[in-house]
């Protein structure tokens, strides 16, 4: 219960207003005690009016002389409350008889209950406005931790890479080519094109898809690029079975095959092939994918940003239990991305 | 069809990589008999055959292809021949496009679009427009650091990495190219090139030579004020004052 937490707090006051009582006041002890537990506890309800004038007058906004002055006079009158408040506990333990004398003891007192009574308030004020900072600080790094997780959220909603813009100018324009020789052709082009980025619209949303949708996808882009780069562009797949089932980020093969076209088969005059492979091994699942180059390729822009938006996009999602490896052996250039096995492989 | 030899028909080269981006481009242009398609090409060498070939009015070219990107074959063809670029998306050479090309085809284009475009190179044919290698050299996407040069002898086409150079040599408006006891020449000023040179590597070590600093053997005083490098295949070459000291900065 919150009160009894409350009132466990102000004990230590209880204790030195014995200590006073006795040693200062001359009191003897049973008295001291009798006096310091209700007038404790009285001031502990008091000072609960500091946490009131706080809220009403907060340090930042106001002025501060106009603060300082209207804590110092709830603290002389608060104090000069509970002083009377002694004083009728005096006056009150003096009528049943337990303590004679008590009154004048009470009273000669007074002073240092005044002094001791502002001091505390003006401390019980001190503590409050300490515990609101400290509040308000905690709230504001809250809010900036929440800031920083949402501003993650929207980059990995933009590395989560759409289909390279390049890639609809280039379909659209085999659509544009073979829409006056073959008809039927253009159509195709077209009904793949609307059946890719549906797949891509409807996957892009979930937070992880089978490899074999993954794979579906890749395979369908292929057969567009086919359309355009003819027999420049030829394919072969390695995929474990086990391999079909895991679950991966939805666009993970997507961003490795796209380089392969655009740096690799792009970059040939006569292409060549594009191997992708899958393999489970234990608890990682490898996704390779390799072409030719040519060592001496003219510059090209946009060089790397869709690998490198990929090892971002892993690294937030799988931190180091993930990695992006790229290299070249001869003319061969391989990207590998090796990720924790997620989700049933059994099929 | 008219006279297949009318002084109007305009004689073109269409340059696209893409199989089907040159079907497109061929079926467009045979309805019209002011064009003559010269030659098809695939790929920057054969672009650069080509014109050396048949002579062309006009070339439309593609900007991303394998060996030579379009604006290496506009800077090897060291003549001023009128430019349609093709391409799907580029906002780098687009910029570049609206201060120079006689015009560009974004894809995919439209039958109307491509023939504005050829009346728009009509119009420039004969009349002077903007040095075509001022055109290669403002839009070259890879103008940060040269990594090759190319240099055309004829109808081929060398590529040569500057790492394989061991110094250049400034020859009127060309540049001598000498690589590995080889020398091969190419229409650029010899500043144009130290532009484009890493600072790292190369140094102008006199107004007619900049050298490539790890074929550098030793400097030696040959009168006062003046001194030789030899390099490390023997061969010498004078260096100024200027050039000396920003050798020495370098070293």
């Amino acid at each position: 219960m919150p009160w009894i937490r409350y009132l466990t707090v102000w004990l230590p006051l209880a204790v030195l207003l014995a200590g006073v009582a006795a040693l200062m006041g001359g009191s003897p002890w049973p008295e001291a005690l009798a006096l310091a537990l209700p007038l404790a506890t009285v001031f502990a309800f008091l000072c609960l009016g500091a946490g009131y004038s706080c809220r009403v007058l907060p340090l930042s906004g106001t002025d501060a002389s106009r603060t300082v002055l209207s804590h110092a006079a709830t603290a002389v009158v608060t104090a000069a409350l509970w002083v009377g408040m002694a004083r009728l506990l005096g006056h009150l333990l003096e009528r049943i008889d337990l303590f004679p004398g008590v009154v004048l003891r009470v009273s000669q007192l007074s002073g240092s209950l005044m002094a001791l009574g502002i001091l505390l308030y003006l401390l019980a004020v001190s503590v409050h406005y300490l515990a609101t900072a400290r509040e308000e600080s905690r709230q504001a790094e809250q809010r900036i931790l929440q800031a920083e997780l949402s501003a993650r959220k929207a980059e990995l909603r933009a590395l989560k890479a759409q289909i390279d813009p390049h890639f609809l100018f280039n379909s659209l324009n085999s659509i544009n080519a073979l829409v006056g020789r073959d008809p039927e052709a253009a159509r195709q082009v077209c009904a793949g094109l609307g059946d890719l980025m549906r797949l891509n619209l409807q996957n892009g949303r979930k937070r992880s898809i089978a490899l074999r949708e993954e794979i579906d996808m890749v395979r369908m882009y292929l057969e567009l690029e086919k359309v355009r780069l003819g027999s420049r562009l030829q394919v072969e797949e390695s995929v474990q079975p086990a391999a079909l089932g895991c679950q991966v980020p939805p666009q993970v093969l997507q961003p490795l095959v796209e380089n392969a076209l655009k740096h690799g088969i792009g970059s040939l005059i006569d292409g060549g092939l594009v191997s992708l492979a899958a393999q489970v091994d234990g608890d990682r699942l490898t996704l390779t994918v390799t072409n030719p180059v040519d060592p001496a390729a003219p510059p090209r822009p946009g060089t790397g940003t869709g690998l490198r938006n990929l090892g971002q996009r892993l690294a937030a999602l799988y931190g180091g239990e993930s990695r992006l490896v790229t290299g070249i052996d001869g003319g061969t250039y391989s990207a590998r991305a090796i990720l924790p096995v997620e989700g049933g492989q059994d099929d | 069809m008219t006279d297949s030899n009318s002084p109007d028909r305009l004689k073109l080269i269409l340059v696209d990589d893409e199989a089907p981006a040159r079907a497109l481009l061929r079926e467009l242009l045979e309805d019209r008999p002011d064009i003559e398609i010269v030659a098809e090409c695939a790929n920057g060498f054969e672009a650069v055959k080509a014109v050396a070939d048949s002579d062309p009015d006009l070339l439309l070219l593609d900007i991303l292809m394998p060996k030579l990107n379009g604006f290496e074959v506009l800077e090897l063809l060291e003549r001023d021949i009128p430019v349609i670029f093709i391409t799907a998306f580029d906002e780098h050479a687009l910029k570049a496009f609206d201060v120079h090309a006689v015009d560009y085809l974004l894809k995919p284009f439209t039958r109307d679009r491509l023939d504005e475009a050829l009346a728009r190179a009509r119009g420039r044919i004969g009349s002077p427009g903007p040095s075509i290698r001022e055109l290669a050299e403002s839009t070259d996407p890879g103008s940060r650091t040269l990594e090759r040069i190319l240099v055309r002898d004829g109808s081929d086409v060398h590529v040569i990495p500057v790492d394989d150079v061991d110094y250049f040599e400034a020859d009127d408006d060309r540049v001598i190219i000498h690589s590995g006891g080889e020398s091969r020449s190419k229409l650029q000023r010899l500043a144009r090139m130290e532009e484009r040179l890493d600072r790292e590597r190369f140094v102008r070590i006199h107004r007619s030579y900049i050298l490539n600093v790890e074929r550098l053997s030793k400097i030696e005083l040959y009168a006062k004020d003046s001194r030789i490098a030899i390099l490390s295949d023997g061969a010498k070459l004078p260096v100024s004052r200027s050039g000396y000291a920003r050798l020495r900065d370098l070293l």
